[in-house]
């Protein structure tokens, strides 16, 4: 019997596999979008440990000795204001961005914060063993829910190394009832200088560089052949799954995320500007996806809670975390501003919480979450205003106290993202924040 | 010890191995991912073994087994079930189509392995 089907092959061809999830350039995945936000994408560089406000951005020069610490603070761009003498770059650039100074959530043990500060709500118990992943989705998957991805291959929600924090005990930064199609797209492993090589995470690449017509010919078969149905798909695994495959084919159709990751395309000199350290790298990493378009990009800088400076804070500031953290953000600050970029995309600094405003008994201080700073800039903000005081000693909010949520309805709101958007959850809905207003003196 | 010392670390650390950063209790993860699914596309574990020069299809190929036993071969080394007509029938119309017999089993392997149901039931 001859076979008046045409041929798959042919079908294929007309078709267009590489057209995936997107049809006419629509993502039909994204359910909404406000039309032209200020900010196309968001820079989330992610402290995690818990960075003292005292010792950055917050100086407290008149304090008592054993308050203010043994950093002096100099003069930065801004007239009046100044900063640790250890953040030379950022003090020069300080008309550049925003301090908040008085940010607060009174949320002191880090697995609580870090889910308050990666989600807008709080995890009560929050723990490593049996709560250590998100009781609410985080900031990047509703991003990525409401926004999509910018173009086909390319994940709307990167997390640069991964999504783990507190040295990977906890995951906070997943999607959780949006379902595993919103969870970040790990980067993986970062270079930890600017000499090593960077290498290509292979699952992007596929495998001895197939041909396209063979790999389209695999694909057209999966298509035919896999007609299982599971009925009872409870834990949503197999719809989670399905929509990765999707994504994972459109990624190897279209190689942008191959080309956004790969570090090894800059030069030795743009790697050293960054500083030739983990920070410097994974900041250099942020701009990267930027450019490619990422919505929402989470930066961790820190491995195992590096900021978490209970004892000998001071020398870990002044040698392994402020330089480094000093030049790598100036650095990205710079370079989205020579690109162009800087005014479309949302940059913030963020902590957990800050830290003890009396130095303990082993030269450090422990977790403070009454008041701390935050640096925000760039996707439509003003610029160049050091918001909010602390009192006295960096214990409480004295002016213009800002909760928390309020910097991420800053955020939500500059990405054109309504935060009284409701998503059902068990029957109920959640809404995207449930507490929390845009900044007015920044927007 | 892993009876395959040139096992891929990053298949294993997709598969959910902790990551052993730290001593913890937390649990490993045990939920699918976006790396799990692009290693089974795209990654050297599977496309490796599927074109492995001394591996089943190799076999098949050397002993000149016919199309349509190779498919149930196949099909009973992955999913542990004998094809449905209109299953052989898709798979026997796409090898004839192949200019390379190796090449299409390879292909059609792949895909079986790629499928939901040996993800999810295998």
């Amino acid at each position: 019997m001859p076979n008046t089907q045409p041929s798959r092959r042919a079908f294929l061809q007309a078709s267009g596999v590489a057209a995936g999830a997107f049809v006419g350039g629509q993502n039909v995945f994204a359910e909404s979008t406000n039309a032209n936000p200020p900010a196309k994408r968001a820079i989330v560089l992610f402290l995690q440990g818990g960075c003292s406000q005292l010792d950055t951005w917050d100086m407290k020069p008149d304090a008592p000795a054993e308050y203010r610490g043994e950093f002096d603070s100099i003069a930065t761009a801004t007239p009046g204001y100044r900063l640790c003498e250890h953040m030379p770059m950022l003090a020069a650039r300080t008309n550049q961005f925003n301090v908040l100074r008085s940010v607060h959530h009174g949320t002191p043990s880090h697995e609580a914060a870090i889910h308050w500060v990666l989600t807008g709500y709080d995890y009560p118990g929050a723990n490593t063993t049996t709560k250590n992943r998100n009781d609410k989705p985080s900031v990047g998957s509703f991003v990525a829910k409401v926004k999509g991805p910018s173009r086909p291959g390319l994940p709307a929600y990167f997390c640069v190394p991964d999504k783990g924090q507190l040295g990977d005990r906890v995951r906070y930064a997943d999607s959780h009832f949006l379902g595993m199609a919103y969870s970040p797209f790990e980067s993986g492993p970062i270079p930890v200088d600017a000499e090593s090589p960077f290498r290509v995470p292979q699952p992007l690449v596929m495998f001895r560089d197939m041909p396209v017509t063979r790999f389209g010919d695999r694909q057209g078969l999966l298509q035919q052949l896999d007609n299982f149905k599971r009925d009872a798909d409870a834990s949503g695994m197999m719809t989670g799954m399905d929509q990765f495959r999707r994504t994972a084919l459109e990624m190897i159709n279209h190689p942008v995320t191959q080309a956004a990751i790969d570090l090894s395309k800059e030069t030795r000199g743009t790697r050293q500007r960054y500083g030739s350290n983990k920070f410097g790298q994974r900041a250099l990493m942020a701009r990267r996806l930027a450019e490619a378009g990422v919505p929402f990009t989470l930066v961790n800088l820190a491995d195992n809670q590096d900021w978490d400076t209970h004892v000998d804070n001071f020398n870990a500031m002044k040698t392994r975390l402020l330089p480094l953290l000093d030049r790598a953000v100036a650095t990205l600050l710079d370079e989205l501003s020579e690109r162009g970029l800087l005014d479309s995309t949302l940059v913030a600094v963020v902590s957990e919480f800050g830290r003890t405003p009396k130095i303990n008994n082993n030269a450090g201080r422990d977790h403070w979450s009454d008041v701390f700073s935050v640096i925000l800039t760039g996707g439509g903000l003003k610029t160049g205003q050091v918001l909010g005081t602390s009192n006295a000693r960096a214990e409480i909010p004295q002016d213009r106290p800002i909760h928390y949520n309020d910097v991420l309805a800053t955020i939500y709101r500059q990405l054109g993202i309504a935060t009284d958007r409701v998503f059902m959850h068990e029957g109920r809905p959640v809404p995207i924040l449930y507490q929390g207003t845009p900044i007015p003196e920044l927007i | 010890m892993l009876p395959d010392s040139n096992f891929p670390k990053e298949f294993l650390d997709a598969f959910g191995r902790p990551r052993r950063v730290v001593t913890c209790e937390c649990k490993r993860s045990d939920t699918p991912s976006m790396t799990q699914a692009l290693l089974m596309i795209s990654g050297g574990l599977l496309n490796r073994k599927v074109a492995y020069s001394n591996g089943r299809i190799a076999k098949l190929v050397k002993a000149n087994t016919p199309a349509d036993q190779v498919v149930d071969e196949l099909f009973l080394c992955s999913l542990s079930r004998m094809p449905t007509t209109e299953e052989k029938q898709a798979a026997l119309a796409e090898i004839a189509t192949a200019s390379s017999p190796q090449e299409s089993y390879e292909d059609f392997l792949w895909t079986l392995l790629n499928t939901r149901e040996f993800q999810f039931n295998h």
